[in-house]
Parts: C-alpha cells; sequence; structure tokens
C-alpha cells in the first residue's frame, strides 16, 4: 500500500507491444493448464481464439461472424461458455453413470476433517504466498487479472508441487494458491485506480462511480487530497476480510451438508441454478442457448478427452491479444520490430521461447541419454 | 416420491410465472438500466454514473450502469436500440450515435431511438505529456506537417466522436496523424501517461485529474470560448486557426416507448440534472451542463445526423 504510486508507474509501462508479449507469454505458460497433452491443449486455446473474434472488430468497427445476429455483435459471452462447458457439461456427464451411483450411501463427513489440519496448513501456506505476490502482480495490469491470476497460480503450483498425482483430486495446494492469487489480484487492481484514477477491471469501475458522486476524483493527486478516505478503503480491506473468516467459520459444516444431497436432486437443481444464473448476468436468453450449445460442446470435449479450461483461456485472452498486436504494428507503421525493440516486451518474449524450447530440450537430452545407453 | 416431484415443478412454475407478472405493474417495475457503449472509466460512463446515483432518488428503483465497450459504441447502441421499449434499458446516446451509421453498416441510426434528454456537451481537445518535445500548438501543427504520420494520436474507439474530431483537425491544418483506436477515453489515456503514443484526441472529463497534476497539458483545445477550469488555456480559434467541435450526451429510449414512459424518465432527469449532488460532480470532472428536453434533443441528433454524413462522404473522398 505505500508503493501504491510507485507501482501505478510500473504498470503504465505497459503499452500496446507488452500487452501482445505478455499475451503471448500467458498462452504458453497456461495453455496447458491442466497438464494433458500440449497438443490438445493448444487445439483447444486456438479454438477459443476463433470463438474470440466473434462480434465487431475492435479496430475497424466491422462485424464479423456474427451472420446479421445483433446478439452475436458483443461476442460470445464468456461466463456463458464457462458455466457451459463446465457446469451443464458435468451435468450431462453425471446422468451417464450407472444408476446404482445415485442411490449410493451419502458420504458424511465429520466436523473435524472439515477444518485444515495443520499439515493442510503447512502444505497451503507455500502456496498461499505464492498466489499472494503472483496475483498482486496480475492483478496491477489491466485486464481479466482475476482469471488469469487463477490460472497461473494453479499452473504454478501444480509445476512445483511434490504431489503432482493429487491435482485435480483435492489437491490442497491447488486450491489455496489460486485463491490467493484471485484474492490479490483483486486488491492490486485498486491502485491504478487510486494511483491513476483509471479502473482496470469492473469492480473498481463501480468504486469510480461512487467516488465521483462523493466529489473525490480518483487519480495522481488523491491521496494529498484525501486522506481520511485512502486510508479508510485500507482499513476496510483490512477489517472486511476479519469479518469474512468470523462470518465463514461456523458457517463451514452447512456448506458442507451439500454433499448429503442425493444426485438425483442435485443434477436437476444445478441446472436450475446454471440457467437462472446465466439469465442474471446479461438478462439475455439468448446466452441461455449459447450456455447450452457449450454444454453439450464441454460433454462432447469430456469424451474425446479434450480440456475445456485452455478454450477458456483463448477466449478471454484472444481478444486482448488481438488489439494489442494490431495498435502495437499500427504505431510502429507496420514493422515487427516494435515488439523487440522494447525490453519489457523482448524479456516476455523469450520468456515464451524459454518456456516453449526447455521441456523440447529436456526430452531430447532424456532421449539422447536413453539411446547412447 | 410424487410429492417431492410435483414440489419441484410447482416452485419451477411459480418461479418463471413471477418474471412474467414483473411487467404488469406500474413504470418503474425494476431497475432501470442504462447502457454505456463504452469502457468504465471514460467520460460518458463517469458523467451518466454520477447522473444514474443522483437518478435513484426521483425514480424510485435503483439505475445502473451497464457497460458495452467495442465497436466505437456500435455494440452498445445496437443492443440498446433493439431493447425491449418499455423504458427499464435506456442507452447513454452520445455524438457518435449520428456519425457510426455514416461510416459502418450499423444496425441502428438516431432514429431507432426515443431521445429523453442531452445532459452534456463538451468541447473536444488534445491532450499531450507535460514533457513531450512541443512547446506550442504550432510547433505540434508545424511537426505533423513535416512529418506526416509520425505523431500517434489515441482515441476512444475506430469511427468514435473524438476519432473524427481528430481526422476533421488534420484535414483543417493540412496535416496527417496516425490514428491508433483504443477500447475507451480510459485506456487511450493510460497509453499516453506511459508514452505509448504522442497524444490523446479526447473531451472533458477524460484526463482532467492528470491535467491538473501536471502530468498532461492541453495541446489543442476545440472550443468556441475557454475551460473555466484552465482559463489560461487558450483555444484554437483564438491562435488563429478555425475549427471547433464537441460532443454531447444524452439519455435516450428504444424507439416505441410510450411518451408517458419518456415523460416521466426526462422529469426524474431533468431533477437529478439539478442535484446539487450531481452539480458539484459535474463541476468537480469539469463537464459542461447543457439541458435539452425531449424534442430539441432529438431535432439536435437530426441535425448532426446529417452535419457528420457530409463530413463522412468528404472525408472518405
Amino acid at each position: 500500500m505505500f508503493f501504491a504510486p510507485l507501482l501505478a508507474q510500473a504498470a503504465l509501462s505497459f503499452g500496446p507491444p507488452e500487452f501482445f508479449s505478455l499475451m503471448i507469454f500467458g498462452f504458453v505458460a497456461l495453455s496447458n493448464v491442466t497438464g494433458g497433452s500440449i497438443v490438445k491443449s493448444l487445439i483447444m486455446a486456438v479454438l477459443g481464439i476463433i470463438i474470440g473474434t466473434i462480434g465487431l472488430d475492435p479496430v475497424t468497427g466491422d462485424a464479423r461472424f456474427t451472420f446479421g445476429s445483433a446478439h452475436l455483435l458483443g461476442g460470445v459471452e464468456f461466463v456463458a461458455v464457462a458455466i457451459g462447458l463446465f457446469g451443464i457439461g458435468e451435468v450431462l456427464a453425471s446422468i451417464e453413470q450407472k444408476p446404482e451411483i445415485f442411490d449410493q450411501k451419502v458420504i458424511v463427513p465429520r466436523l473435524k476433517e472439515l477444518y485444515p489440519s495443520f499439515s493442510d496448513l503447512k502444505r497451503a501456506i507455500g502456496a498461499i504466498l505464492r498466489g499472494t505476490i503472483l496475483g498482486f502482480g496480475v492483478g496491477l495490469i489491466p485486464g481479466p487479472a482475476p482469471v488469469i491470476a487463477t490460472y497461473s497460480s494453479y499452473m504454478l503450483e501444480r509445476k512445483i508441487s511434490k504431489h503432482k498425482e493429487e491435482f485435480g483430486h483435492g489437491a490442497i495446494e491447488g486450491v489455496a494458491g489460486p485463491e490467493s492469487a484471485n484474492n490479490s489480484a483483486c486488491q492490486a487492481a485498486f491502485i491504478p485506480l487510486f494511483a491513476l484514477g483509471i479502473p482496470f477491471a469492473p469492480p473498481t469501475a463501480i468504486l469510480l462511480g461512487a467516488l465521483l458522486i462523493h466529489g473525490i476524483i480518483p487519480g495522481p493527486t488523491m491521496i494529498v487530497e484525501h486522506p481520511q478516505f485512502f486510508w479508510g478503503v485500507i482499513a476496510s480491506m483490512y477489517i472486511g476480510n476479519f469479518i469474512l473468516l468470523l462470518l465463514n467459520l461456523p458457517f463451514v459444516p452447512i456448506f458442507a451438508n451439500i454433499l448429503r444431497i442425493p444426485k438425483k436432486l442435485l443434477l436437476p437443481l444445478i441446472m436450475l441454478f446454471c440457467i437462472t444464473g446465466m439469465f442474471t448476468v446479461n438478462n439475455s436468453v439468448y446466452d441461455i442457448w449459447i450456455m447450452l450449445v457449450f454444454g453439450v460442446l464441454g460433454y462432447v470435449l469430456r469424451k474425446v478427452g479434450y480440456e475445456g479450461a485452455p478454450l477458456l483461456l483463448g477466449l478471454v485472452l484472444g481478444p486482448k491479444l488481438e488489439v494489442a498486436f494490431r495498435q502495437s504494428l499500427m504505431i510502429s507503421h507496420g514493422s515487427f520490430s516494435i515488439f523487440i525493440s522494447r525490453p519489457i516486451s523482448l524479456a516476455f518474449l523469450l520468456g515464451s521461447l524459454i518456456f516453449v524450447l526447455f521441456p523440447v530440450c529436456l526430452s531430447l537430452a532424456r532421449y539422447k541419454k536413453a539411446y547412447i545407453l | 416420491m410424487l410429492r417431492k416431484h410435483l414440489f419441484l415443478v410447482f416452485f419451477f412454475v411459480f418461479s418463471v410465472l413471477s418474471l412474467v407478472n414483473a411487467n404488469s405493474q406500474e413504470f418503474p417495475t425494476k431497475e432501470v438500466q442504462i447502457i454505456v457503449p463504452y469502457a468504465p472509466g471514460g467520460a460518458t460512463d463517469l458523467i451518466f454514473r454520477a447522473l444514474a446515483a443522483s437518478a435513484e432518488k426521483y425514480l424510485g428503483k435503483p439505475v445502473i450502469i451497464v457497460n458495452r465497450p467495442g465497436g466505437g459504441g456500435a455494440i452498445g447502441f445496437t443492443e440498446g436500440a433493439k431493447a425491449k421499449p418499455d423504458g427499464h434499458t435506456l442507452t447513454s446516446v452520445i455524438t457518435p450515435v449520428t456519425i457510426l451509421p455514416h461510416q459502418v453498416s450499423t444496425a441502428f441510426t438516431y432514429k431507432d431511438f426515443e431521445p429523453i434528454i442531452n445532459v452534456v456537451s463538451d468541447p473536444s481537445m488534445f491532450l499531450v505529456r507535460s514533457d513531450c518535445q512541443w512547446k506550442t500548438l504550432k510547433e505540434f501543427i508545424d511537426y505533423a506537417r513535416k512529418n506526416p504520420g509520425m505523431i500517434t494520436v489515441g482515441n476512444s474507439g475506430a469511427g468514435g466522436g473524438v476519432h473524427l474530431v481528430a481526422l476533421a483537425f488534420e484535414k483543417t491544418v493540412g496535416a496527417k496523424f496516425n490514428h491508433i483506436p483504443f477500447s475507451g477515453g480510459g485506456p487511450s489515456i493510460t497509453a499516453l501517461l506511459g508514452g505509448h503514443i504522442h497524444a490523446v484526441s479526447v473531451s472533458p472529463p477524460e484526463g482532467i485529474s492528470h491535467v491538473q497534476a501536471g502530468k498532461l497539458k492541453i495541446m489543442a483545445l476545440f472550443a468556441e470560448k475557454r475551460l473555466e477550469m484552465f482559463p489560461d488555456v487558450p483555444t484554437v480559434k483564438e491562435q488563429g486557426i478555425d475549427f471547433a467541435m464537441g460532443m454531447w450526451r444524452g439519455l435516450a429510449a428504444p424507439k416505441g416507448t410510450p411518451p408517458e414512459i419518456i415523460k416521466k424518465l426526462h422529469d426524474a432527469f431533468k431533477k437529478a440534472m439539478d442535484d446539487p449532488a450531481f452539480r458539484k460532480s459535474a463541476k468537480d470532472m469539469a463537464i459542461n451542463l447543457a439541458y435539452l428536453g425531449p424534442l430539441d434533443f432529438g431535432k439536435l441528433m437530426a441535425h448532426d445526423h446529417e452535419y457528420y454524413g457530409k463530413l463522412v462522404r468528404e472525408m472518405k473522398k
């Protein structure tokens, strides 16, 4: 919090070329988020980017792949794709399971098992710290920071974990790290708002509106002109988190009781919540259809062994990548050197290269060794 | 067993019915949405967020801002024009609503909207970094004439109002800029602050706080008279360039909204405009309030539709 102005200055050094390289780095580092086949992950990421091109061209304003439909002008709603792929897809896949599973005795966890044990905490603490630092860095950059922070942290934890096989089956690091990163990214998003007066994410934009109404204009002079407000917000973040903890602890057993609901009731309820939840996002029935289409796609992907996560990543990062790419080339009059002549951009591109080449070299070395022996 | 299932069916039917029912009561029956076709943090967004907060008192229901950025505003305008004409979904219509239809094939023109009220009318301006190489407007223009396409000028979206202002200005002074589109005024100012572009074409309140803080300065002010907040910044007219262009920002409902609902909305937003809280934030943001009722606002939109149509056709030649 003391370095807010400084950090905001650092965020400013990200122009279009830097964003482009950062997005490339993001793709390379995150596309294999679930640890399956790299080729399959990349196929899904590219599919996501393709879906992301639907809508109005961000640079010229022409409609692309909308087939004359006004609903598609704004692109495919990210939330609809996410709920469809994971929520509906999961429900559809569960329906196929044998009926015995539905009548299976539900697991009733004991109270003691619900709270993290000391060894759980010990495993999680590293993940929490790493997630917090990572999320903070990501939050300073405009864009869908919470999504990127969550993914990156999960990737990081899985890469360095000693219990790789547990990931996807409830490894505590896989939950603690991304959640910390998510929280931290949200808090970090306040820095550009307070120091520059520019909201990088929807929640900060709403706060900006609230501030203006009270005659406080966030910007370079705000901390000096309205110190009582600035420190008030900082304090409220601490108090808010503490109260959240107090409220949540007693409710843990109640939340856990959701596990007791038999699956045959749970599945239609999930379906209902997906549909109503989707409607409330934009009050749009069209989005529900999109969600259902992606639900079927999610089911098919599950059947053929493809992951939905890289598709989602492509959908989120793709449009940003495109805009940054085209803005950069407009600034440089079409010269690609803009991406390597700027240090931050170059660093991200080199990082991406290392990310790609490292596994290749590693397997090459292994192959050689095996061959010689 | 059967009873359980029946309960679920009832639950579902009830929830559907309650949705349908909500529409038949007196206006406004639920929150009123204002579609802002630009990213959060831009001028339109800031102004209507402030207005929405004041309007809640007079409408008796929450007023919510929904950002639908992209395509220089076309996405939001299209959605706004196609919204249900029941007064619950309004659109912040600003100058580009009369420009865009001439530039790209859009699914809307100003005729697809019922004017409610005009709120703001602001001059446009060019901002540059305080430490830039040009000390005066003359130096800036001379450089632009000698190095065509070398000065990068950000705007809030391709074909948007400030983009057109920049195009019209370069034509007037015989220069050529390199126009870089961003999705909203906020991102373009961030890029200018970071030194990634040379200038931005904006209109207040965008960038005002950075001008006050001394990070940015007004290079060219395209107004008839000087800004109240910066009385020592001359207009370009004073410097011998006959050029003034601005942006208006108002509220409209989809075509076909009943007149009594338009009147209700107009009265509520008129009161919100006169609300001391809104007056104060308007002053803080350095925006120029300019009230017009539904009739006059409609005339303004019709006039500008013609004017920009001519301008765009000339430019395309």
